[in-house]
């Protein structure tokens, strides 16, 4: 027994051996002045997140309309900030001393009540173009804890289209709240196609760690790059746009208030969206956007504001093509049908519907001189066929939402698209009382007035659906994410309007006698060599002189471009409108303009001032 | 039944609950020190380790109290039932349990709860080795009448067929566990083997078992026939000269036999059996190459952390590299490393001491056992804590191949704390109730 309980020395022994061993590696490892310890002292490990550069955007030609450039933010370190000459730092960098004595108070107090680590990089001037980098790079040792970090910034070769390529712009709390792949100070597509294509533009942010110096000198990867997580460039976004029809659509626009959507028909392809009026897309970015955004943002005009797609103004008479379909359809209209025109539609004993001189009105002729008192009848015949005003009216509105009217395009790549009114029977129960309307009492709506609202874009896909003969594409902007088709990828759907085919016969006619015949209201638009068919409408403005609308496509057989435009208080369709419109018709289809008188005065109207 | 309360908290150990409670304690606050971040700043945080670990404390403590309501002649009468139970979940964890960080030996209850059945299974094993060890006619070494000797082949070897299933009990949890790929606990069990020692087994299994690891690493490095011809040399040798030391020229035949046979094996089984990572971690610790992805690295970074302690360390929660999460796995397997860096030689010193302490109390409260029984428990319990002491700190420092085992009671882990909690709180109230034995 004596001899076994001896044994226990044996396993002090043992465990006295490997306590003493680990205390004297411990010793090695800790007391001497070595590497381990100086290590330690000497470098700081840094998380770098690496932004690749967005993908750049080019039009349907290849061109580029978007791009990068690298800019750069002065970042403090506040762990590793030591007193420095603050005055000259703020010299180099532009910024105001009382504005970096602000930012860096707020810092510190946030580090005080633990809300941020002092090992944080704070930016305290941002978005430095190249030109300040070269002169404080060299200056940059005066300033322990203080380094530059470099970035891409969005940048426009050319200064258009500044609403439909929206632009990008630093996250905010809802956003990062929402998506964990956002950090704070990150970048995001705000509006356009920087928002509806974010995820293929950005690519993916790369995390390193790196070892720096206390220089802020990168001193090699952490763990070998155990860590870290590879950045992945962003994807080209080639889009539907074509630019040069853009700059001059933008061109024509000048010191006017409206919107043009050009689109390809048989795509659904928009060729251009024409805001106006607009901004140089370059002043979004950067240093510029502090400048002038809170300018624009004031601006009456309101230049922000994408009309294009916007809520906005009746359709006025374009409307009156799309209510010759409809008639047709439902068999209470044909070819040969005249309707009365005594220079008005009489809808009580006080009140009628005004009309300009012209003889009676067959459907054709109907379209081509725009008759009111004939679409009001069409309307009337329409929502008479049934026996309640509400469920005829509900007949026409399904028409009327099918022709892409009252909705936003939910599978459209346009952001932000409003999808004006057409408004609901239940409305009219609402304001009427239940069986308190007839067809006459909304017999506005018959010639595109009334509560009704719409959009260039919805315009021009009326003018789509004629080309078409009966159906749309839903529009969009992407044509090829990389060298992926989005169209073959079946992102975009055709949608019938469940018009037959044989009843645009006549309707197109008359929009071809519109634009061709004498006597047509849109023949200022004529072109010899093109045959341009097309709608007046003049939308009617409670604030001030109506807004000039029109819709056209061309060539007629085979139809290569729609359009859709809105001049703001440019009075009747004609004035503006076409001339406007046949101009972008031209330059498309031909790239030469035959017309450079007609050019000359669209280019030149100022419709803003006056 | 107060009498007998009273009676309990007066023999329990007073030592031995201090260290249980300090190394509890001083590992929570290092998990938290680790585990802390901007968005988890409390040490109440319940969705962070330290909070979860917190949770394990109490737990814990609950089952240590429970464990005392138990009479030891439960612990002794079970020990065949607790231990069958532990092997079933064992295999039951091969077919339905998840893997977690490449070992497939967890039951996952919730994302947040996760039962590791090997960690109970050294508790079970030890339970099991004290009840047949603890027999008053249990031997490893054979008497004089050898009826009881184990043979093999006609060869007498110098164990007794009780000593041969004690071995046979430990080996079954030990390659169940190997089968999860769980090489750090599989190699845990050789510290019972460490025990038996003190209960007589013959040092030639010893020998045997140094003799093994030597040659296996010899033979990845070298070509197998130096191997054999040096192991031909020291079969001269031991012929010659200790052939009666080693009990005959059979057993020195059949020990040249084995050595030969595990030669031959071990380039295949190199090649074919282990994993890609395994060769990896072999070579690394033979210094054939320098790992600075894998377990290399997690030992350099250690080291690093460690180093930049200095004497009294940075600080509780000012260990900038503990702060960058700098070494991986650093509440858990490498919890010594934050100890390093933010208590400094001084701290990390008076931590190995008072483990050595533990440890050493254990065995000498061992020692002071009337019943056989509760003293191969307390030899079990010391061991198996030893081991993961020598092995976690050895790797925290350098010193030991990185096998990813925890700091018993200090690291964090619900399995592993409530572990070593049965392990030590049986021993406890073993050791409470032993003036109660009459000699
Ligand atoms: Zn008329």
């Amino acid at each position: 027994m004596n001899q076994d309980s001896a044994i226990k020395y044996i396993y002090y022994s043992i465990f006295g051996f490997v306590a003493l061993a680990f205390i004297i590696k411990l010793f090695l490892l800790q007391i001497p002045d070595n590497a381990y310890k100086q290590f330690a002292n000497m470098y700081a490990i840094r998380r770098v997140v690496k932004y690749p550069a967005r993908g750049n955007i080019l039009d349907r030609k290849g061109n580029l309309m978007v791009s990068n450039e690298y800019a750069y933010d002065l970042l403090m370190i506040p762990a590793e900030a030591k007193p420095i000459d603050t005055l000259e730092l703020c010299r180099l960098v532009d910024i105001e001393k009382s504005e970096f004595i602000k930012i860096t108070s707020q810092v510190w107090a946030r580090i005080k009540e633990r809300k941020m680590s002092k090992t944080q990089a704070v930016p305290i001037a941002k978005d430095l173009s190249k030109e300040y980098f070269s002169t404080i790079q060299e200056k940059m040792y005066k300033f322990p804890g203080y380094f530059l970090d470099k970035k891409p910034l969005r940048k426009y070769p050319k200064p258009i289209a500044a609403h439909i390529l929206g632009y990008v712009g630093e996250v905010d709390t809802t956003i990062t709240n929402k998506n964990p792949y956002y950090q704070p100070g990150d970048y995001i597509g705000i509006s356009g196609i920087e928002k509806a294509y974010e995820e293929a533009l950005r690519g993916r942010k790369g995390v390193k760690k790196v070892f720096v110096d206390v220089h802020n000198n990168e001193k090699g990867s952490f763990m070998n790059g155990m860590y870290d997580t590879a950045s992945v460039q962003g994807e080209n976004l080639t889009t539907t746009l074509d630019m040069e029809l853009q700059e001059y659509g933008e061109i024509l626009m000048r010191n006017k208030k409206g919107a043009i959507v050009a689109i390809e028909p048989k795509t659904g392809e928009v060729l251009a969206m024409i805001s106006s009026p607009t901004y140089d897309p370059n002043q979004m970015v950067g240093r510029n956007k502090r400048k002038f955004y809170p300018g624009l943002l004031l601006d009456k005009t309101k230049p922000l504001y994408n009309r294009a797609i916007m809520d906005g103004y009746p359709p006025g008479s374009t409307f009156k093509v799309m209510e010759a379909l409809i008639g047709q359809q439902e068999g209470v209209l044909f070819p040969n049908t005249v309707h009365p025109c005594g220079g008005g539609y009489r809808i009580s004993a006080t009140h009628r519907v005004g009309c300009h001189a012209h003889p009676n009105a067959d459907l054709r002729y109907s379209i081509q001189t725009s008759c009111n008192a004939y679409y009001c009848a069409v309307f009337n015949s329409i929502v008479k066929k049934y026996k309640t005003a509400r469920e005829g009216y509900n007949v026409w509105r399904n028409y009327v939402l099918k022709f892409g009217f009252g909705q936003n395009f939910p599978d459209s790549d346009i952001p932000n698209i409003k999808k004006g009114n057409v408004p609901t029977s239940d409305f009219y129960d609402k304001r009427y009382g239940k069986g308190g309307w007839r067809a006459l009492t909304i017999i506005s709506l018959g010639i595109g007035q009334g509560e009704l609202q719409a959009n260039a874009l919805q315009i021009a896909n009326l003018a789509c659906i004629v080309a078409n003969r009966g159906y749309y594409i839903t529009p969009h902007v992407g044509k090829k994410i990389g060298d992926r088709d989005l169209a073959a990828e079946g992102h975009f759907q055709k949608h019938e309007t469940g018009i037959d085919d044989k009843y645009f016969d006549i309707v197109i006619e008359g929009m071809y006698g519109a634009v061709n015949v004498p006597g047509g209201t849109a023949l200022v638009g004529k072109l010899n060599h093109i045959v341009i068919c097309g709608k007046t409408g003049t939308a009617q403005n409670p604030h001030g002189k109506d807004h000039s609308v029109f819709m056209a496509y061309a060539p007629r057989e085979n139809p290569q471009i729609a359009i859709g435009i809105l001049v703001e208080n440019a009075g009747f369709g004609a004035t503006w409108a076409a001339p406007i419109a046949s101009l972008m018709i031209e330059k498309y289809l031909t790239d030469t303009i035959t017309r450079p008188a007609l050019e000359k005065r669209m280019m030149e109207g100022n419709l803003i001032t006056q | 039944m107060s009498s007998r309360n009273q009676s309990i908290i007066g023999n329990l150990d007073g030592w031995l609950m201090a260290g249980y409670l300090f190394l509890v304690f001083f590992g929570w606050i290092n998990i938290y020190s680790s585990s802390y971040s901007e968005e988890h700043s409390s040490i109440f945080d319940f969705s962070a380790e330290q909070g979860k670990q917190f949770i394990w404390i109490c737990i814990s403590l609950g089952l240590g109290f429970f464990l005392f309501l138990f009479d030891t002649k439960f612990f002794q009468a079970f020990s065949f039932f607790i231990y069958g139970a532990v092997l079933v979940s064992l295999v039951l964890v091969l077919i339905f349990g998840q893997t977690v960080a490449g070992n497939k030996s967890w039951f996952v209850i919730t994302s947040s709860i996760k039962i590791q059945p090997s960690e109970f299974a050294k508790f079970a094993t030890a339970l099991v080795l004290a009840r047949i060890m603890g027999d008053n006619k249990f031997s490893f070494t054979p008497g004089i009448s050898s009826g009881n000797q184990f043979k093999f082949l006609g060869i007498p070897f110098h164990i007794t067929k009780d000593g041969m299933l004690a071995i046979i009990l430990v080996l079954i949890p030990a390659a169940l566990i190997l089968m999860e790929n769980d090489t750090g606990t599989t190699l845990v069990f050789l510290s019972f083997f460490l025990a038996f020692f003190r209960f007589g087994l013959n040092w030639i299994f010893f020998i045997t078992g140094v003799i093994s690891i030597i040659v296996f690493f010899t033979s990845i490095l070298y070509p197998v026939g130096f191997v054999l011809a040096i192991l031909a040399l020291l079969g001269l040798i031991a012929f010659g000269s200790m052939r009666n030391l080693i009990g005959g020229w059979k057993i020195i035949v059949l020990l040249l036999l084995f050595f030969t046979g595990l030669t031959l094996a071990v380039k295949p089984i190199y090649n074919h059996v282990l994993k890609e990572h395994h060769r990896k971690r072999i070579m690394v610790l033979l210094g054939q190459e320098k790992d600075m992805k894998g377990s290399g690295w997690n030992v350099n970074n250690s080291k690093m952390a460690i180093g930049s302690g200095g004497v009294l360390g940075k600080g509780f929660l000012k260990g900038s590299l503990t702060k960058l999460k700098y070494v991986p796995k650093q509440h858990t397997d490498f919890i010594f490393s934050t100890v390093g860096e933010e208590w400094g030689f001084v701290g990390s010193t008076v931590l190995i001491l008072i483990y050595l302490f533990f440890i050493m109390r254990l065995v000498a409260a061992a020692e002071r056992q009337r019943s056989m029984f509760n003293k191969v428990y307390g030899y079990m319990v010391a061991c198996i804590m030893f081991f993961h002491f020598f092995m976690n700190i050895g790797t925290a420092v350098g010193l030991a191949p990185a096998v990813g085992i925890p700091l018993p009671l200090v690291s964090y882990g619900g399995s592993s704390l409530m572990g070593f909690t049965l392990l030590i709180w049986v021993f406890l109230k073993l050791d409470s109730q032993n003036l109660q034995i009459l000699r």
